[in-house]
């Protein structure tokens, strides 16, 4: 298996793992998912020492995470698999995280609007991933330990472990058969913010 | 070597749209609108827009290919929107062109919407004229154009000073009970009114306008007018003759906006208009500007009302063009620009 990873929730994560052997790309700057993406998938390919048509599969991190981002992320996985006629996969991006940590623990990441998206793991996600405000997550896990970049925002309510999220742990779950997989489609978890005008507004 | 073949994508506002074209020939022109989501906002939402493109991608590229007839490994380049347009919404469009490239091993131009309004006719009328006036009028845009070369001179002669034309048919539609977008419903009430029932202003016409806006437009003053003309029948208890108002006011806009192009092909010395954008499917703007060109013996060209709303073919049309002419492609690495100028007719 060749597994080239994506990851767009955080900033923007790109990894091949080629027969267990790792090749990364990655940048946290927000806001340049646009710009980064196939960029990072055509140098790191080419580290890897692979040819485009080498790649067998595509794993992409779903979210939660801002919107715009993650669709770029996910559109770029997509369009690669339906081109190079091989399959997509998706997984949560914050079991990247839990992945990484191999202990029970709550993954935080930055919602914004001072909210902290979040999924809890013992042996695996054991719930949904949702959007919380910190001091709700404080309450609800006492004793629990909190990672992911998430935890560097709020640190006087949630505190814990600052372990990053990388497309190459999204590789590692896959390739090691345990991934619990889910839609190729962003994860939300709100609403667009618009409303439906109630009354006629003048346009004056 | 044959006609280059281009697979072109358009996201920039609600139409998920995936062009093929081999040179000027159209091989395929498939569009998923997300228009029914925004009619209840009474608008376009970008955030609804954006998820919309993301799940339309794969399937239109897909319906594109069958329709054309290849495979996607037959194409010789990638053409994207890079802007002006919706900023999320051109990143899902440029984010999968990006992705195609670097799939396929084929070259990316990101481009210059503006533009591609403009050369889409080259598909159904040939080769552009050099130089064209060309006018461009949507929800988004209201603009008019020097265009010497496509590929790479193109200049801005004017442009609304407020809201786009199509902007003012949605509101006047909104004000006279007409359903999102206003545009076709106003075209089809004012077929049943009479123009000249209400004068209403033409915008940026006095003379001193001319001096500094000779070749902009606005419509704000004209939507306020035909708002307070609404409102003041509905409170002297009169009922409001929706089709005449609605000829009255497409009237003004029609009529500034051939003035404006007129003069500017005259001003030029050009001997050609080209007409593109949602509110060129408008059926009084068309005989206006058939008559006032053949005034002026200038000739006109508008492609069918399907190539002058936006759709992806008209980015593959001026990707291959961009290809013909040996133009160099983008770096993988440009950005969306949701105000790009028009005189970027690529992104770097
Ligand atoms: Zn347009």
């Amino acid at each position: 298996m060749k597994i080239l990873a994506i990851d767009a929730s955080v900033g923007v994560s790109v990894a091949v793992l080629n027969e267990g052997k790792l090749t990364s790309s990655e940048s946290v700057s927000h806001g340049m998912q646009g710009e980064l993406t196939a960029d990072f998938i055509s140098q790191t390919i080419k580290s890897a020492g692979l040819k485009v048509s080498d790649i067998s599969d595509v794993v992409v991190g779903v979210g939660p995470g801002p919107f715009t981002g993650l669709r770029v992320g996910i559109v770029t996985a997509v369009v690669f698999a339906h081109a190079r006629g091989i399959p997509v996969h998706g997984i949560c991006s914050l079991d990247a995280v839990a992945y990484k940590y191999g202990k029970p623990c709550v993954v935080v990441t930055d919602a914004r609007r001072k909210e902290l998206y979040w999924a809890q793991y013992h042996q695996g996600r054991i719930s949904q991933p949702q959007v919380a405000k910190p001091e709700a997550l404080a309450e609800m896990f006492n004793g629990v330990d909190f990672v992911g970049p998430g935890v560097e925002l709020y640190p006087d309510v949630v505190s814990g472990i600052n372990l990053d999220l990388h497309a190459s742990a999204l590789a590692e779950i896959f390739a090691s058969g345990t991934a619990q997989l889910v839609d190729v489609a962003p994860m939300y978890l709100r609403k667009p913010d618009a409303v439906e005008p109630t009354t006629r507004k003048s346009v004056l | 070597m044959s006609e280059p073949l281009i697979l072109g994508i358009e996201t920039s506002c609600d139409e998920t749209g995936i062009g093929i074209v081999r040179g000027t020939t159209l091989l395929a022109d498939e569009v998923a609108s997300s228009v029914a989501e925004h009619a209840r906002f009474g608008g376009v939402v970008p955030e609804v827009a954006s998820r919309a493109h993301l799940e339309a991608m794969v399937p239109t590229i897909e319906r594109a290919c069958k329709t054309a007839n290849i495979k996607l490994s037959d194409v010789d380049a990638i053409a994207v929107t890079s802007g002006p347009g919706l900023a999320g919404a051109l990143l899902v469009g440029v984010a999968a062109a990006k992705s195609l490239a670097v799939a396929l091993g084929k070259p990316i131009y990101g481009v210059n919407h503006l533009a591609a309004h403009v050369c889409v006719d080259q598909l159904e009328h040939g080769p552009l004229a050099e130089p064209s006036v060309a006018m461009l009028v949507s929800g988004g845009h209201s603009s008019l154009l020097l265009v010497p070369d496509i590929t790479q001179d193109v200049i801005q002669l004017g442009q609304t000073i407020d809201d786009a034309a199509g902007e003012a048919f949605d509101k006047i539609a909104r004000v006279l009970g007409l359903p999102f977008p206003g545009g076709p419903y106003i075209d089809q009430a004012a077929q049943q009114g009479n123009p000249e029932a209400i004068d209403f202003p033409r915008g940026l016409t006095t003379p001193k306008d001319l001096l500094k806006h000779r070749f902009d437009v606005s419509f704000s003053g004209l939507k306020t007018a035909v708002a307070r003309w609404v409102e003041s029948e509905q409170r002297a208890g009169n009922a409001v003759m929706v089709n005449d108002v609605a000829a009255s006011f497409q009237e003004a806009v029609v009529d500034v906006l051939m003035r404006k192009a007129i003069d500017a092909c005259l001003e030029n010395e050009v001997g050609t208009l080209v007409i593109g954008g949602g509110v060129a499917a408008n059926t009084r703007l068309r005989a206006v500007a058939a008559q006032r060109c053949a005034e002026h013996k200038i000739s006109l060209r508008i492609p069918r009302p399907g190539l002058c709303t936006d759709n992806g073919a008209m980015v593959a049309a001026l990707g291959a063009e961009l290809v013909k002419r040996g133009r160099d492609a983008s770096q993988l690495s440009f950005g969306t620009d949701s105000t790009m100028n028009v005189t970027t007719v690529v992104a770097k």
